[in-house]
């Protein structure tokens, strides 16, 4: 298969969903989609779209495939597995570097300003269905960005507004009705 | 809009300090139990993080034991707290030593206030005051 070839995915529980066309290579950040390359014909996935079977919108899908399509020149989890199982799994001197190296690209993604853009128009319920997206493909540096920035408007956030941001019954509130029937039921067994 | 899964919701609980946790907890009966129930995990995760932002040093049970009082664990959201604030209290100083001295930070900690105080020896009920320590110096005391 070419290197260049791009992917379809579509989103298969929403008849309307369009179709996405994404590189090959930028694809293949999602561990879902590059185990699908390796067991499927290129001629079937020449002819068919790749299904996404998530209850998400598009506009979601529009930001996966727009944020791997950025970071489609980031070194691959996998990738990074697979250097590791061929140099034995030891943890030798050059092997350290290497994964100094792939922390620091992480790291490097994670502070990059065109992540701050890209979240920048994005509302909570958007900021969600990215989240689930990319981890139903598994793209994990994606997974850690968003749980990154979710971290980021929770931090220091009263239970309350935790509560609003997370869509969280309170159940440990207590309603006036409530605290007077506590008070009540104490003071008629202790106090009486 | 949908709830978010377990583990999603664990991987957020991962990026926030102790505090933000406690509140996360608190704010229903299944992310309590949820919380709690992966609690050591969760306390793993964040020495990782500390070690490998190399603000801490590599820990181990056999280091911290003679300094722990009863009833304080090692994978405790409470030892977390301690530990972060130390090395937070640290990074504002620009102090890269770091949490050499964490140690003895556990321990005026735990004995509640910073004057001379008997120090806690082993992890039993019983508590040996052997030395005192003084406020700004560091302890030298080795495992018995």
């Amino acid at each position: 298969m070419a290197a260049n070839q791009t992917l379809r995915l579509q989103n298969m529980l929403n008849p309307e969903s369009r179709v996405f066309e994404v590189d090959r290579v930028a694809a293949e950040h999602s561990t879902v989609i590059r185990t699908i390359l390796e067991h499927f014909d290129e001629s079937y996935l020449a002819e068919n779209a790749i299904p996404i079977l998530i209850d998400v919108s598009d506009d979601a899908l529009a930001k996966v495939c727009e944020w791997v399509t950025h970071w489609k020149d980031l070194p691959k989890a996998a990738d990074v597995v697979a250097d590791y199982s061929k140099q034995g799994g030891t943890h030798g001197t050059a092997n350290k570097a290497e994964e100094t190296e792939e922390e620091g690209t992480e790291n490097d993604v994670i502070d990059s300003p065109w992540n701050v853009v890209f979240f920048s128009g994005v509302d909570a319920k958007m900021l969600y269905e990215i989240l689930i997206t990319a981890n139903y493909l598994d793209i994990k540096p994606l997974c850690n960005l968003c749980c990154e920035f979710i971290a980021t408007i929770i931090r220091d956030k009263p239970i309350e507004e935790v509560c609003n941001i997370l869509c969280i019954d309170m159940e440990f509130t207590i309603t006036p009705e409530q605290g007077a029937a506590i008070r009540d039921k104490i003071i008629r067994d202790y106090y009486r | 809009m949908s709830f978010l899964p377990p583990e999603l919701l664990l991987l957020i609980v991962e990026k926030l300090d102790v505090p933000d946790i406690v509140a996360l907890m608190f704010t229903c009966r299944a992310n309590y139990g949820l919380i709690k129930a992966y609690e050591q995990s969760i306390v793993k995760a964040r020495f990782c993080r500390l070690e490998s932002s190399h603000a801490f040093f590599s820990y181990s049970w056999d280091m911290w034991d003679p300094w722990f009082p009863p009833g304080l664990r090692l994978h405790s959201f409470e030892f977390l707290e301690m530990l972060e604030g130390g090395t937070r209290g640290r990074r504002a100083a620009g102090d890269l030593r770091l949490a050499l001295g964490c140690a003895s930070y556990v321990n005026k900690l735990c004995s509640k206030e910073l004057g001379n105080q008997p120090k806690w020896k082993g992890r039993g009920n019983k508590v040996e005051p052997t030395e005192t320590i003084q406020p700004g110096s560091q302890s030298q005391s080795k495992r018995p």
